[in-house]
């Protein structure tokens, strides 16, 4: 119900936008939608599991250039331009393709491409925990930028691919959230999601009722580089050219920053705190410039945006130490419910009525 | 009949601490057997290690003609065989229903879990009121009939048990006990530490005193609550005034 109200209420305002934004706004529509995507991977792979990942943004990277190397032009790719390229790839030709159908292709191959990754980075990695897997993870979003900086006959070096068709528009990047939303949803609530909750929770007992643990962490870890591969392909495709640059640290801060001020583990903090990332700096620009209030003026400051976004994190962070959503989810449960009250000693037990054990206990829902 | 589970000489160590030095210890079919002793004596080691969460220096653990030794904590399960961990170690953030379905991890995807969950709720009635609830928000005595029914969803062949009793209110562990004694009548095999030693022995069929890191006596339930020995040093007031000490320790 909620969610049906919530799709006619997206499709409204994507029309508004559609009709009524300036080129600029809509792109800025679209990059909301794509950081989502990425946040909500992120809220997979590291929400999900408590394991940390830093190198989200390396998938992002790898999905941007398999992307766009599917989809440029035979002209723009030709031995010439990018002399590594295997012969297939460099005629492969979709500029007579409907552009939405060659942007599915760009997207599903890019995401493939960043799973298979994932797969063979997340069986080592996997197996760390804390700060180490943050280290290591990191690692891989360094060897990433490497190669795409120094496999120059491939991805141009530091110059990157440019001339990329800009097939990505509002819908599509929305209909990716959507999908994205409602994969990491169902994953929650399947028995591998809450194995994945289970082992963040505590370790020892999760092991002990028979998870196994690596398996576990590493579907985490592929699906949040599938939807993070796809997001990059959806971002190559919108901003028309790729650079090295894109997949830093900085992007994948940011990213880091949306999770986390959404709520480590909520899907929707996670699409909360990529909107808020994504169009804060955009508001507080004009900030920068200068402003009055009633009789106080004042002048253009440059940093001041950042100034006050950082200051926003930290009262966040203080007064809603699990992010605005902790993680649960947006829902008409959320609107009632109270936060739960963690207490591991558990209750006076003198309290508790002790209810004698009925025959007629039958379950009435026993599975999800 | 060869046992269901049975240790030999196995050693443990806990860090650099030798916590379990070559104990041999046996459960079969049906039996309820309980390992008791003080705090420090290694039964929580003990039980760890045939679950596969700790691995032994050397010794075996035989369970149905398999070396549990070699297999990983998630085979063992799959084997039958799970636990109700010391401290419940319950999943605090997740609902009492995501808690009780994780206890069949090991049971693939076709398993009718409903039947099992029935179970569990004729077992703990108050864990069906609770079952949309945070697991952390359940009463100590809730959460520990939560861990025991999380470990009975794995449907086990041989249940193993640690602390059931500790830190809950003696009417609790009353409660607690009778539901032991019914599983034990329903024929689940059972290895119960306890640091309870009176409860403990009331209930069970045979027992083992573990002594830092030995077993000093085995035997006969009755026969070992009625040893003028085991009297002295664990049911002379010894369970009542252990079992605060541990609780204030990990307070």
């Amino acid at each position: 119900m909620l969610g049906a109200a919530g799709l006619v209420l997206l499709a409204l305002f994507l029309a508004y936008a559609d009709a009524s934004f300036t080129s600029y706004r809509l792109q800025l529509v679209s990059l909301v939608a794509i950081n989502a995507v990425v946040a909500i991977a992120l809220t997979v792979t590291s929400g999900y599991t408590g394991v940390f990942s830093l190198g989200q943004i390396g998938f992002f990277g790898i999905g941007a250039y398999v992307g766009a190397l599917l989809t440029i032009a035979p002209k723009w790719k030709a031995p010439r331009v990018l002399p590594g390229l295997p012969e297939w790839l460099a005629g492969f030709d979709t500029t007579s393709w409907p552009p939405q159908l060659a942007l599915l292709l760009a997207c599903l191959a890019a995401g493939v491409v960043a799973a298979a990754v994932a797969v063979v980075v997340g069986l080592p990695l996997m197996r760390l925990s804390g700060h180490y897997v943050a280290v290591a993870t990191l690692g891989f979003l360094i060897i990433v930028n490497a190669v795409l900086i120094n496999w120059a006959s491939v991805t141009r070096g530091a110059r990157g691919l440019n001339q990329i068709p800009s097939h990505t528009t509002t819908w599509v990047a929305f209909a990716w959230v959507i999908v994205a939303i409602y994969a990491a949803l169902r994953l929650r609530s399947s028995p591998y999601g809450r194995a994945m909750l289970a082992q963040r929770e505590n370790l020892l007992a999760a092991r002990g009722i028979g998870i196994s643990i690596l398996p576990t962490r590493l579907l985490a870890f592929v699906f949040g580089a599938f939807f993070t591969g796809a997001a990059g392909a959806l971002l190559a495709h919108q901003i028309g050219a790729v650079a090295p640059t894109l997949f830093s640290f900085t992007t994948t801060f940011t990213v880091v920053i949306m999770v986390v001020l959404g709520g480590l583990g909520s899907v929707s903090g996670a699409v909360v705190g990529a909107a808020i990332m994504t169009l804060a700096p955009e508001f507080l620009r004009e900030v920068e410039g200068g402003f009055t209030i009633g009789a106080i003026q004042v002048g253009a400051h440059h940093g001041l945006a950042q100034i006050i976004l950082a200051v926003g994190f930290i009262l966040v962070m203080i007064f809603r130490p699990t992010g605005l959503f902790g993680d649960r989810e947006l829902g008409v449960a959320f609107l009632s419910r109270r936060p739960p009250n963690f207490d591991a000693q558990g209750a006076d037990e003198s309290l508790t009525p002790i209810v004698d054990a009925g025959v007629d206990a039958v379950p009435e829902d026993t599975r999800n | 009949m060869s046992p269901t589970l049975a240790l030999h000489d196995v050693h443990v160590l806990y860090g650099a601490i030798q916590a379990v030095k070559g104990i041999s210890l046996e459960v079969r079919e049906r039996e309820l057997v309980a390992l008791i002793g003080a705090n420090g004596a290694g039964k929580t080691t003990t039980l760890r290690t045939i679950s596969g969460l700790f691995r032994p220096r050397t010794g075996t653990i035989v369970y149905d003609d398999r070396d549990l030794t070699k297999l990983d904590a998630h085979d063992i399960v799959g084997l039958g065989v799970a636990q109700s961990p010391e401290g419940r170690q319950i999943f605090g953030s997740l609902s009492v229903r995501e808690n009780l379905m994780l206890g069949a991890t090991r049971r693939g995807r076709n398993a009718d879990l409903g039947a099992d969950l029935e179970r569990v709720f004729a077992l703990f009635p108050v864990l069906k009121e609770r079952l949309g609830q945070a697991g952390g928000t359940l009463s100590g005595g809730e959460q520990q009939m939560l861990a025991m029914g999380r470990a009975m969803m794995a449907k086990p062949r041989l249940l193993l048990l640690d602390e059931p009793s500790l830190g809950l209110a003696p009417l609790m562990v009353g409660r607690i006990f009778e539901v032991i004694a019914r599983l034990k009548a329903e024929g689940v095999t059972i290895l119960l530490v306890e640091q309870n030693a009176r409860k403990a022995l009331e209930v069970a069929d045979r027992a083992y005193v573990m002594e830092t890191g030995h077993i000093a006596l085995s035997g006969d339930a009755r026969t070992l609550a009625a040893n003028p020995d085991v009297e002295k040093a664990y049911l002379g007031g010894a369970a009542a005034a252990g079992q605060p000490a541990k609780g204030a320790a990990r307070a």
